[in-house]
């Protein structure tokens, strides 16, 4: 196999990404043509059917991987400018990211367990998909999943989320940006805030950046013995 | 088509390398909060990624640097000839940060493809991670936006009951 030249991941990324989203921006901003969920299947479709190796794509695209923290550090720029904002709606934040966090880790364990009991290492990685994507990783190891599928459940529920997170908002909270900010970023983390920021949704991104935040510490302390409380519970 | 004047393809030139200066100058706050997590994340060896310790430094570095900068560019009592430097950087930061965040989606593809290293499992159980990732995500994000408008209207009621009292009883002394 020949050694594909540096960087190419991230040029075929790039070239996926813009014509994505001239497609979205052309056709009107339909859910399901969402730039990130169009070029993510595009890719994967590249990838299956030219039998290419994901890893070495994935190391090719060091650029934009470098890129990544950097972008997620600019979200202190919003934080900085609701900050008066923030204070004032601290409270539902606080409470949303813990009822987010423990609802949505629950109601997913005994879905999982309904419908795959004999399978606890599989329900074990659905737990921690409310989570960000790294986190959600450590989250998956920490209690005995694979976790790298642990990874791939975060990441495709973050999609998701930045699919529909312009038509949550404009259906559930179209006058209250911040709350349906906060619960789209505790359930669809990073993905979905960057979606928010890319519609110029600035505000629900900001509060999605911070929830998503606080979820990803709070996951990380108190979900692996949430995990042990519902293995006794579910498994015995 | 129009072929732009001299003057015109000036202007752009300008514009354009002030807008990369600013991007770049403007991003390095936020590329030395990643530098930083990344170094002190082999000390710290805290169960999180250093993505988790950049985001608090980079909000720590813009709550004292972006005051200071605010104050030397708009209200400084004393003139001084480097005044449109501390402008330039005021407003590179706020570009930069601008741009970081549009193209911050374009950085989770790479990420999004790893999902084809798990495609065995992923058609196995296939019923049960749509379910998991599809409509149990959207369910959870419709409820507690829900809750979220019931729960904080109840949060500022007391307040706003005490102020009314407090109208009240100014009313009537």
């Amino acid at each position: 196999m020949t050694i594909p030249p540096p960087e190419i991941g991230s040029i075929v990324c790039i070239a996926t990404y813009t014509t994505a989203f001239y497609l979205y921006r052309r056709c009107n901003k339909p859910a399901l043509l969402n730039p990130v969920f169009l070029s993510v299947v595009s890719l994967c479709i590249l990838l299956l059917v030219g039998n290419f190796d994901v890893p070495t794509f994935q190391h090719n695209a060091k650029v934009l991987l470098w890129l990544l923290p950097v972008c997620v550090c600019a979200l202190a720029m919003p934080v900085y400018r609701l900050r008066q904002e923030i204070v004032r709606q601290a409270k539902p934040l606080l409470l949303s990211v813990v009822g987010v966090t423990l609802l949505s880790c629950t109601s997913v364990a005994l879905v999982g367990f309904l419908l795959h009991s004999t399978q606890p290492q599989l329900v074990s990685a659905l737990v921690p998909k409310s989570i960000t994507g790294p986190v959600a990783q450590e989250i998956a190891r920490a209690i005995g999943a694979d976790f790298s599928l642990g990874g791939a459940v975060a990441i495709s529920t973050g999609i998701c989320g930045a699919v529909f997170a312009s038509l949550l908002l404009k259906r559930y909270a179209p006058q209250h940006p911040a709350l349906g900010g906060i619960a789209i970023g505790a359930a669809s983390h990073g993905i979905a805030t960057a979606q928010l920021f890319a519609e110029k949704h600035h505000i629900a991104g900001t509060y999605a950046g911070l929830a998503m935040a606080l979820c990803a510490l709070f996951g990380s302390i108190f979900v692996p013995f949430l995990w042990i409380a519902l293995q006794l519970l579910l498994f015995g | 088509m129009r072929i732009p004047s001299a003057q015109q393809l000036r202007n752009i030139a300008h514009r354009t390398s002030r807008e990369v200066s600013a991007t770049l100058v403007g991003s390095v706050p936020f590329v030395l909060c990643v530098v930083i997590a990344k170094s002190l994340d082999p000390i710290l060896n805290l169960p999180l990624p250093p993505i988790a310790i950049a985001l608090p430094l980079a909000v720590v570095l813009l709550f004292t640097l972006k005051p200071r900068l605010e104050h030397l560019a708009y209200n400084n009592p004393k003139p001084s000839a480097i005044l449109p430097l501390w402008h330039f950087l005021d407003q590179a930061i706020e570009i930069s940060a601008n741009r970081l965040l549009f193209v911050m989606p374009l950085c989770f593809v790479p990420i999004g493809v790893g999902i084809v290293k798990d495609t065995n499992i992923l058609i196995q159980a296939w019923l049960v991670l749509f379910i998991v990732i599809v409509p149990h995500t959207l369910i959870t994000i419709a409820t507690t936006i829900l809750i979220l408008k019931r729960t904080t209207t109840k949060i500022s009621a007391p307040k706003r009951r005490r102020k009314i009292s407090q109208r009240t009883t100014k009313q009537q002394s």
